[in-house]
């Protein structure tokens, strides 16, 4: 099939072709405006078939996302609202629902229990943490509690800058980017923690976990099982911390990247 | 979020079949229109195509929404002004050649036609997910592409002229 050249004219012409660009972040707004809108609709019909109220059900939930969209918090909110939403559903319209809420970069999906995780993988870099600063898109934000890293590293496509810390109890990894996404799987909701200035969420459960880079929507950078890991938001940027079996403990070090004025 | 995720999909999708300058609104539809069928997405089934169905059909049903007098222009129109990427000027020139007849061949391809090669080649697609995205059983899409082909073929042997496309052809598979 590769063979035949009127195959390989299309190809060629698919990837010619000029489609003007989409502001992603924008449609997203849009959309859940779109829906907020629409809501009032749903409510005003008297007799709801079951699927109109799981759809009216969602549709204040998308309400409310919406209102918060302007605030910053919108993105840890939007991230509780969904877990509290994903518990309130049946399971199938749960899975579907929970693909669209996140905690900031992060896409949580119900997925089956991972049995254990092994501890997470030390970063290999040679990077200074200013150099691998310099690199990506975002000012990085540095977790007072650990010092500092043994060791920094910069995604492919420069959209994620992982550290990691390595001592006498394992591997501690924080992997922060910013607009782009990792999907977890996981088999319970997360729990929320209040980090102070922002909430974040703590995932308790071994769990697998997909990372993305900004080019590929199909196929993850990193693709394995991961520990109990806190997720919260610095700005604009999302922070994953692994490696701290600790609740309280990974809420300390997560508290330390917002106490420096970042 | 999944809007961000599959917008610029759901976006090329919308002008590939058509949506023109309301590829925008259209994407933005789409999505409130897939988040309001949540329930009717099966769990475990494939998330894009069934996303691309629902921009499909609804940039469709914003070209049929009217002021569109030439609906079958309006609806290959995002073929215009698709450049060839050949570095080599030699090679662009008759690169260009054989871009601008496959370019005039799927304009004169029937709107179905047209429909199942955009999901095949333009959203690479499988056959499935083409069938998905379509509505159509996997049976008609294999036909219609098989159709599309053929008749993609000898559109562009008519403008190039038989010869000119066979020695091509042949020079191809050397």
């Amino acid at each position: 099939m590769n063979d035949d050249p009127l195959d390989t004219e299309l190809r060629a012409l698919a990837a010619d072709l000029d489609i003007p660009p989409i502001d992603e972040v924008a449609t997203a707004t849009v959309v859940m405006e779109r829906i907020a809108t629409a809501e009032a609709a749903f409510d005003s019909v008297p007799a709801l078939g079951r699927a109109a109220r799981l759809s009216a059900r969602a549709s204040t939930v998308a309400s409310a996302v919406a209102r918060m969209m302007r605030t910053r918090w919108r993105a840890v909110v939007a991230g509780l609202v969904a877990v509290l939403l994903a518990a309130a559903l049946t399971p199938p319209v749960r899975a579907a629902v929970a693909e669209w809420f996140g905690l900031g970069g992060v896409e949580v999906r119900p997925g089956p229990a991972v049995p254990s995780a092994p501890p997470p993988p030390a970063v290999v870099g040679e990077l200074g943490l200013d150099a691998a600063a310099g690199l990506v898109d975002f000012t990085p934000a540095l977790p007072a509690a650990l010092g500092e890293p043994d060791a920094v590293e910069v995604g492919s496509g420069r959209y994620r800058l992982s550290m990691s810390w390595v001592g006498a109890d394992g591997t501690v990894r924080l992997d922060q980017f910013a607009g782009s996404l990792a999907v977890k799987f996981v088999p319970d909701p997360a729990e929320p923690v209040d980090l102070g200035a922002v909430d974040g969420l703590w995932f308790a459960d071994p769990h697998a976990l997909n990372l993305y880079g900004m080019e590929s929507a199909d196929e993850p950078e990193i693709d394995r099982s991961a520990g109990p890991t806190l997720v919260w938001m610095v700005g604009e940027t999302t922070i994953r911390l692994e490696g701290v079996a600790d609740r309280d403990r990974a809420a300390e070090i997560a508290r330390s990247t917002l106490d420096d004025g970042t | 979020m999944l809007v961000r995720r599959y917008a610029a999909e759901a976006n090329r999708a919308a002008v590939v079949s058509g949506a023109g300058a309301d590829a925008e609104d259209v994407v933005q539809v789409a999505f409130v229109k897939a988040y309001q069928s949540l329930d009717r997405f099966r769990d475990g089934a494939p998330f894009r195509p069934w996303l691309l169905r629902i921009v499909v059909n609804e940039a469709r049903n914003a070209v049929r929404a009217g002021r569109r007098r030439d609906a079958a222009t309006e609806r290959a129109a995002w073929l215009d002004g698709v450049s060839t990427s050949d570095a080599d000027p030699a090679a662009a020139a008759v690169h260009a050649e054989s871009r601008s007849a496959l370019i005039a061949a799927l304009r004169q391809l029937p709107e179905a036609q047209r429909q199942v090669v955009v999901c095949r080649y333009f959203l690479d697609l499988d056959e499935r997910e083409a069938a998905t995205v379509l509505g159509w059983p996997r049976g008609t899409v294999k036909s219609r592409l098989h159709r599309a082909l053929t008749q993609l073929r000898r559109g562009l042997d008519e403008q190039l002229g038989g010869q000119d496309v066979a020695e091509r052809e042949a020079e191809h598979e050397r």
